[in-house]
C-alpha cells in the first residue's frame, strides 16, 4: 500500500508561544486511509493539519521540529512554499468566509485548477460537474459572500472536490450546515474521494456520524496523539474520551452500560440501526415498557414574553418569520431550534428589540417593545451573540464585564458587585485581569456569557453557545446558563444540538421556514421524529433507538442511563448472553 | 435574454459615461447621452433597474433636497422669479430668483442622473468580469486577486459590523455624546472586534490561497476566454459617436451643452404656467 503521509516526531510552537501545539507527533497514512482525526478544542487537531498542507513552517512561523514527507518528499527540504505542496494536498477550514476568494461561486470553483494549469475545457467541465453535486447551480454567478452559511460551506466544499488532490484535508467542514445536511456531506464527500483514490482526513467532533464512515480514527490531546486506531475499537476508551471532552455516540455508551450488566455484543454498534439490529433479538424475550411519564409542566403563572401574530420582512424584502405566537412563562429554560434560515435569531432579537415586528405584537414583562430600544431593554434582556469575538473589545476581562453595567448607568460600587458576581457564576475569576484575547474560544464564550450576566437581567438569550467547542465546553456553557435559569431568570437558548437541549432545556421550541412548528416540552417534541426530520433535524440517537424499537422501548427517552434503565428492566436484571 | 459583451466593452461603457458626466453640463443632454447607451446594456443583459435604484431611493432624495436648496439660494443673478411682493430679501439680497431655481433644478437633475447611471453600472459589470479585465490589461496577478477580494469582501464586512453593533447595542452601548473626541472613542466597541476580526480573516484569507496553489509571480491558465463579438464592434462605434458629441458640445461651448439649453426649456415651462 502507498504511504501518502508519514510525520516523524514533530514538536512544534506558534511564534511567540512557549507552550506545544503539537509535541512529539508521530503518524503514517496510506492511500487506503480514510481518517478521522478528533480532540477537545485546543488539543492540536488543526496544528497536525497544519503541518500537512506545509502551512506550518512555511505560513505560520514558530519552533519546528522533525519531518513531513508527503510522497516521500520533505516538507521542508522540498518544497518551498505552500503552493507548491497544494498540488498535493487540498484544505478545507472551519470558517467557509474566510476561505472565499472569488467574485463568483463558478470562479470559487475554478480557482485552484487555474492556479494548477488546468485546461480551460477541464476546469470548465469540472465546474459544471461540483454545481451539480452540490447543487450549488442557481447561485453560479453570485458573490458566494452573500449565501447563508451552509451554501457557503456547500461552496468551498464544491472547490476542493473540483482540484481532486490526492490528501484532502477537511477541518470541520459542516460547522454551518445542520445535522442531516452535514450527514449528506460527508456522505457525498468520502464516497467520491474513495472513488478517485484520494486520501480523506477529517477533522470533526461529530463521531457519530463519521465513525461509521471512517476506517481509521487518531484521537489527540495536548498536542499528543493518544489513541489511534479503527474507530469501533478506539471508542470502547469512553471513559478516556469523556474526560478529554470527546462526545462518545450515545449507542456506543449504551453498548458501555449493557456490557457492565452483563450483555455482550459481537461488535461495538457505533449507529442506531447497528444497535437496534443486536437489541431486537434480546427485546423479544421482554414486555414492552411504558413511555416515561412527563414531568408536570413548569409552574410559574407570570408571563415574561408573549408574541401575538408576530411577523418580521428585511428590507429586502425576505419574509423570515410569519405570525408566530408563544408565550415564555417566568423561570423556564427554553431551547430554540431549526434548520438554518428558519427564524431561530429573527424571532429571538425580537425580544430585545434589536428588531421590532413589521406585523403583530411582542410584549415583555408587559411592555410593548415597539416602545423601546435595544439599549434601552439590555438591563432586562441580556442577548449574547454566538460569536464571542463579536463583542468583547476592551484588554481586560474585568473591563469587559463592566461595560453593560457602566452603560445601564450603575454606579462603581454598583457595577464592581456585579463584575465579582459574573464572574463568579462562569467561574472566570481567576481571568479578571486578563487579556480576553489571550483566552481560549471556550474561556471568551464564558467571558461574553459573563459581560450579559453582569448585567443582571432577568432573561438572558444565548445564541448558538456550542458553535465551535467541544462537547466538555458546550455542556459546561449550558450547566452553567442553568445555574443562572435556577436563581429564577429565564433563558433561552438557540442551538443546533439536539443532545445538549436534552440534557438541559425544559421546552423546545422548533422553527421551519419562519413559523414556530413545534413547541412543548423537549420529551414531547423528540417524541415526534418523523415531524422533527421533516425540518433537517434529528432526536438524539438514543431516541431514535427507541422509536426504532418502539414495540418494547418508550419513544421519549432522552439519556442513555435512561434507557439502559428500560432495558434492563425489560431483561429482568439477569445476566444474558447475545 | 442575456446577451455577452466583453467585458472590457463594458469597462470602455464606463470610461464614456465618466466622460459625458465631466464634459457636458446640460442636464437634458446629459441625460440622452448617458442614458441611452446604459439603457441599451440594461436592457440586452436584462438587469433589475429595480434592485439597483431602490435602496438609493432614500439618499438620493435627500441629497437633491439639500443640493436644491443650497443652490437656488445661491445663484447671483437677479431675475425674479416671482413679482415682487412674493421676493424674499435679507438686507439687499435677493434670494428667490428664476435663474436660480433653474440653475438648482439642474443641478439635483444632473447630480441625480450621474449618481443613478453610476449605481446602474455597477449592476450592469459584475465584480467577477471587472476582474477579468484586470487580469486581461495585465495587472499583476496579486493586485488582481487582492481588488477582487476586496470588493467581494464588502457585503461581509458589512454584515460583521451590523452583528458586532446588535452585540454592543444588546449590552446597553449608543453614543449619546455631541463631543466629537468623545464620539470618536465611542466608536471603539464597534472599531475593535471589526478590525480584528479583518485582520484574522485577511491571514486565513491567504492562507487558504496558498493551500489552493495560488504563487507569486505563477502564471494563472483562466478558464474564460474573452473574444470581441459583432455586437461589441458595434456597441463601441456608439460609444465613440456619443464621446465625440461630447467633445464637441462640451469642448466648444455649444449652447446645449451647457446650463443655458435646460434653463430655457424650464424657463419657458414656467412662463406658459
Amino acid at each position: 500500500m502507498k504511504q501518502r503521509i508519514q510525520i516523524n516526531n514533530v514538536d512544534f510552537s506558534y511564534k511567540g508561544k512557549t507552550e506545544l501545539a503539537v509535541e512529539d507527533v508521530s503518524l503514517q497514512i496510506n492511500e487506503r486511509n480514510i481518517l478521522l482525526v478528533t480532540g477537545s478544542a485546543g488539543a492540536g487537531k488543526t496544528t497536525l493539519c497544519r503541518l500537512i498542507n506545509g502551512a506550518i513552517p512555511h505560513f505560520f512561523e514558530g519552533e519546528y521540529a522533525g519531518d513531513v514527507l508527503l510522497e516521500g518528499k520533505s516538507i521542508t527540504g522540498d518544497f518551498s512554499t505552500m503552493g507548491e505542496i497544494a498540488v498535493l494536498v487540498g484544505y478545507v477550514g472551519q470558517d467557509p468566509a474566510s476561505q472565499l476568494i472569488c467574485p463568483t461561486v463558478e470562479d470559487e470553483i475554478a480557482f485552484a485548477l487555474e492556479n494548477f494549469g488546468t485546461s480551460p475545457e477541464e476546469t470548465n467541465r469540472e465546474v459544471e460537474e461540483q454545481l451539480k453535486e452540490t447543487g450549488l447551480t442557481r447561485y453560479r454567478n453570485k458573490n458566494p459572500h452573500t449565501l447563508s452559511g451552509g451554501e457557503q460551506q456547500l461552496c468551498v466544499i464544491a472547490a476542493f472536490l473540483a482540484s481532486k488532490q490526492g490528501i484532502m484535508i477537511l477541518d470541520e467542514p459542516t460547522s454551518n450546515i445542520d445535522p442531516i445536511g452535514s450527514a449528506r456531506v460527508f456522505d457525498i464527500i468520502i464516497k467520491k474521494l474513495e472513488a478517485q483514490n484520494m486520501t480523506p482526513i477529517i477533522v470533526e467532533h461529530k463521531i457519530d456520524i463519521l465513525a461509521p464512515l471512517v476506517n481509521r480514527m487518531v484521537v489527540i490531546d495536548k498536542g499528543k496523539i493518544i489513541f489511534d486506531g479503527p474507530p469501533r475499537k478506539v471508542l470502547q476508551n469512553t471513559e478516556e474520551l469523556t474526560k478529554i471532552g470527546i462526545r462518545v455516540p450515545q449507542m456506543v455508551l449504551l453498548w458501555k452500560e449493557l456490557k457492565d450488566l452483563g450483555v455482550e455484543f459481537n461488535k461495538v454498534p457505533i449507529t442506531v440501526d447497528e444497535m437496534a439490529t443486536c437489541l431486537r433479538p434480546l427485546l423479544k424475550r421482554g414486555i414492552k415498557v411504558d413511555p416515561i411519564e412527563e414531568a408536570k409542566g413548569h409552574s410559574s403563572t407570570e408571563t415574561v414574553i408573549k408574541a401575538e401574530n408576530l411577523s418580521h420582512t428585511y428590507p429586502d424584502g425576505t419574509l423570515a418569520i410569519k405570525d408566530c405566537s408563544l408565550t415564555i412563562k417566568k423561570g423556564e429554560f427554553v431551547g430554540i431550534v431549526g434548520q438554518n434560515g428558519s427564524g431561530k435569531t429573527t424571532l429571538v432579537k425580537h425580544f430585545n428589540a434589536l428588531l421590532h415586528p413589521t406585523k403583530g405584537k411582542v410584549c415583555v414583562m408587559g411592555n410593548d417593545i415597539g416602545d423601546f430600544t435595544a439599549d434601552k431593554m439590555a438591563s432586562t434582556v441580556g442577548y449574547c451573540f454566538q460569536n464571542p469575538d463579536d463583542q468583547i473589545f476592551k484588554d481586560k476581562v474585568k473591563d469587559e464585564l463592566a461595560f453593560g453595567p457602566k452603560n445601564v448607568g450603575l454606579s462603581e460600587e454598583e457595577i464592581e458587585k456585579m463584575v465579582e458576581m459574573a464572574a463568579h457564576r462562569m467561574e472566570i475569576s481567576d481571568f479578571l485581569d486578563v487579556d480576553p484575547f489571550t483566552l481560549s474560544l471556550g474561556e471568551r464564550t464564558r467571558v461574553a456569557v459573563a459581560s450579559v450576566v453582569a448585567m443582571n437581567p432577568e432573561i438572558l438569550i444565548v445564541d448558538e453557545p456550542t458553535t465551535g467547542q467541544d462537547y466538555l465546553r458546550g455542556d459546561e456553557i449550558m450547566r452553567l446558563v442553568k445555574e443562572f435559569n435556577d436563581r429564577g431568570a429565564t433563558c433561552i437558548v438557540i442551538t443546533h444540538d439536539m443532545q445538549l437541549c436534552a440534557k438541559w432545556v425544559d421546552r423546545l421550541i422548533v422553527t421551519k421556514e419562519g413559523r414556530i412548528f413545534l413547541d412543548g416540552t423537549t420529551r414531547e417534541v423528540f417524541s415526534q421524529g418523523e415531524a422533527l426530520e421533516t425540518t433537517n433535524l434529528h432526536p438524539p440517537p438514543i431516541t431514535r433507538l427507541g422509536q426504532k424499537l418502539k414495540q418494547w422501548l418508550p419513544e421519549n427517552v432522552l439519556s442513555v442511563e435512561e434507557m439502559a434503565d428500560h432495558i434492563k428492566t425489560i431483561l429482568g436484571g439477569n445476566k444474558i448472553e447475545a | 435574454m442575456k446577451l455577452k459583451f466583453d467585458p472590457r466593452t463594458l469597462v470602455f461603457l464606463y470610461f464614456v459615461v465618466f466622460f459625458v458626466g465631466t464634459m457636458v453640463y446640460d442636464f437634458l443632454w446629459d441625460l440622452l447621452l448617458m442614458v441611452t447607451p446604459l439603457a441599451i446594456v440594461i436592457y440586452l443583459r436584462n438587469v433589475s433597474i429595480k434592485k439597483v435604484l431602490g435602496p438609493l431611493t432614500l439618499t438620493v432624495s435627500l441629497l437633491a433636497i439639500i443640493l436644491f436648496v443650497a443652490n437656488f439660494l445661491y445663484y447671483p443673478l437677479s431675475r425674479p422669479i416671482f413679482n415682487e411682493e412674493y421676493q424674499f430679501l435679507i438686507g439687499n439680497r435677493l434670494l428667490f430668483t428664476l435663474d436660480g431655481f433653474t440653475f438648482g433644478l439642474q443641478i439635483v437633475l444632473r447630480f441625480v442622473t450621474i449618481l443613478l447611471m453610476m449605481a446602474c453600472l455597477t449592476e450592469v459589470i459584475p465584480v467577477s468580469e471587472l476582474v477579468d479585465v484586470f487580469h486581461k490589461i495585465k495587472l499583476p496577478e496579486s493586485l488582481v486577486l487582492a481588488l477582487g477580494i476586496g470588493l467581494s469582501y464588502i457585503p461581509v464586512f458589512i454584515t460583521e459590523l451590523g452583528d458586532i453593533q446588535d452585540a454592543q447595542q444588546a449590552r446597553g452601548w449608543r453614543i449619546k455624546t455631541r463631543n466629537p473626541i468623545k464620539k470618536g472613542k465611542a466608536w471603539a466597541p464597534l472599531l475593535v472586534p471589526a478590525i480584528k476580526s479583518s485582520m484574522r480573516r485577511s491571514e486565513l484569507l491567504a492562507a487558504s490561497m496558498e493551500s489552493r496553489g495560488f504563487r507569486s509571480g505563477f502564471k494563472r491558465v483562466s478558464r474564460k476566454k474573452w473574444k470581441f463579438g459583432k455586437l461589441d464592434y458595434i456597441y463601441i462605434f456608439f460609444l465613440i459617436c456619443i464621446a465625440l458629441v461630447a467633445i464637441i458640445y462640451g469642448n466648444w461651448g455649444a449652447k446645449v451643452a451647457h446650463w443655458t439649453f435646460t434653463g430655457d426649456v424650464i424657463k419657458g415651462i414656467l412662463e406658459v404656467l
